[in-house]
């Protein structure tokens, strides 16, 4: 910070090229910000459609009165969605736990426990980058597109096979169990909103004139 | 303009904040992992019991008989308080109780299906209960 407080007086300083520099790094800075933004604002409209999953089966059981409390409510989607996480998931996890077993079983009895063989072939099927940097007021930044180090290898025997095939398991159990996560995060969090919404007593649902069952929007 | 700004700034918390997001979506992964094993460990006995979770649908039947009944017990209840206004409403010379009861409250009273569900109930089910596919 002190380091940019003393290169702070050069700022005004600046001829006009480095001034139409530091605009242009401020526009994609901008430009990178936003796109990050609706990616965040699609995340959380997903978050949101996901979460109303709970209500196709709490609505019953709150409007004829079988769920009376919040702590009710959030145990029930909990214990609920627990149980659906292990049913939708069971498949993937068992198959990257035999994919495990099988890679390993394959080092140890044909590459006679030598795993460096099989990391050496993920580590260069993925292309090496190098950022060029230069230094402005003292702080390294990227000055250009990035260049490439390394092109990725591919190793077409059998090591290289199984090797390939089990990253892309790992890749996609991964991929799938992300999604169970987050969308697992949506519904617990909607149950927690809601668990508090629909058995509060607000003034509103009865300015509203509504019921108990005002607050499943 | 304003949504714009929500826009970059919801970039900018992302950019900050993408370190416990990461940390948040791993801890997930893991609970998601031992969620399994759990699970996993119960189904054994469960196995050599001649059960499942995939076979507790029969649990999701019975709430709904649940559901049903108490649907049909706050209908029975509606009738008749809707019955006692009307007779607050139309006050006639003749004592409340040699009226004849409405034709819903005698079916809804009659049937012995219906009773009073209570939370209870309800809570014990879930312990068992096998879930739906609603992802």
């Amino acid at each position: 910070m002190s380091k940019l407080l003393t290169f702070l007086p050069l700022l005004i300083e600046l001829n006009q090229k480095e001034k139409r520099a530091i605009g242009i790094i401020a526009a994609i800075v901008l430009c990178v910000f936003l796109l990050l933004g609706l990616l965040v604002r699609l995340l959380l409209a997903v978050k949101d459609r996901k979460g109303r999953k709970i209500d196709e089966y709490m609505y019953d059981l709150v409007q004829y009165n079988l769920i009376t409390t919040p702590v009710q409510f959030r145990s029930y989607v909990f214990r609920r969605e627990s149980k659906n996480l292990y049913l939708f998931n069971r498949w993937y996890i068992r198959i990257l736990i035999l994919t495990g077993i099988g890679l390993s079983l394959y080092v140890w009895l044909v590459l006679k426990g030598d795993f460096s063989v099989i990391l050496q072939i993920a580590k260069e099927f993925f292309p090496v980058i190098t950022w060029p940097t230069t230094e402005m007021f003292g702080i390294q930044l990227i000055s250009d597109w990035p260049q490439l180090a390394q092109r990725p290898i591919i190793h077409p025997d059998l090591n290289g096979f199984i090797t390939y095939v089990a990253m892309l398991v790992t890749l996609i159990v991964s991929i799938k169990l992300i999604c169970s996560a987050f969308v697992y995060y949506a519904k617990i969090d909607r149950s927690n909103k809601m668990s508090s919404k629909a058995f509060g007593k607000n003034l509103d649902n009865l300015a509203n004139g509504g019921g108990q069952l005002h607050g499943f929007d | 303009m304003g949504a714009l700004l929500k826009t970059v700034g919801y970039g900018f918390l992302l950019v900050v904040l993408s370190p416990l997001i990461v940390l948040a979506l791993a801890l997930l992964v893991i609970y998601i992992i031992l969620d399994y094993l759990i699970l996993e460990l119960v189904s054994i006995p469960m196995f050599f019991k001649g059960k499942s979770f995939k076979h507790d649908d029969a649990l999701t039947l019975k709430l709904k008989e649940k559901i049903a009944n108490a649907k049909a017990y706050q209908e029975m209840k509606e009738a008749q308080v809707n019955a006692y206004q009307q007779s607050l409403v139309t006050p006639s010379p003749i004592p409340t109780s040699t009226i004849p009861p409405t034709p819903d409250s005698t079916t809804h009273s009659s049937s012995p299906e219906v009773s009073e569900v209570n939370a209870e109930d309800v809570t014990k089910d879930l312990d068992d209960h096998g879930g739906n596919n609603n992802e």
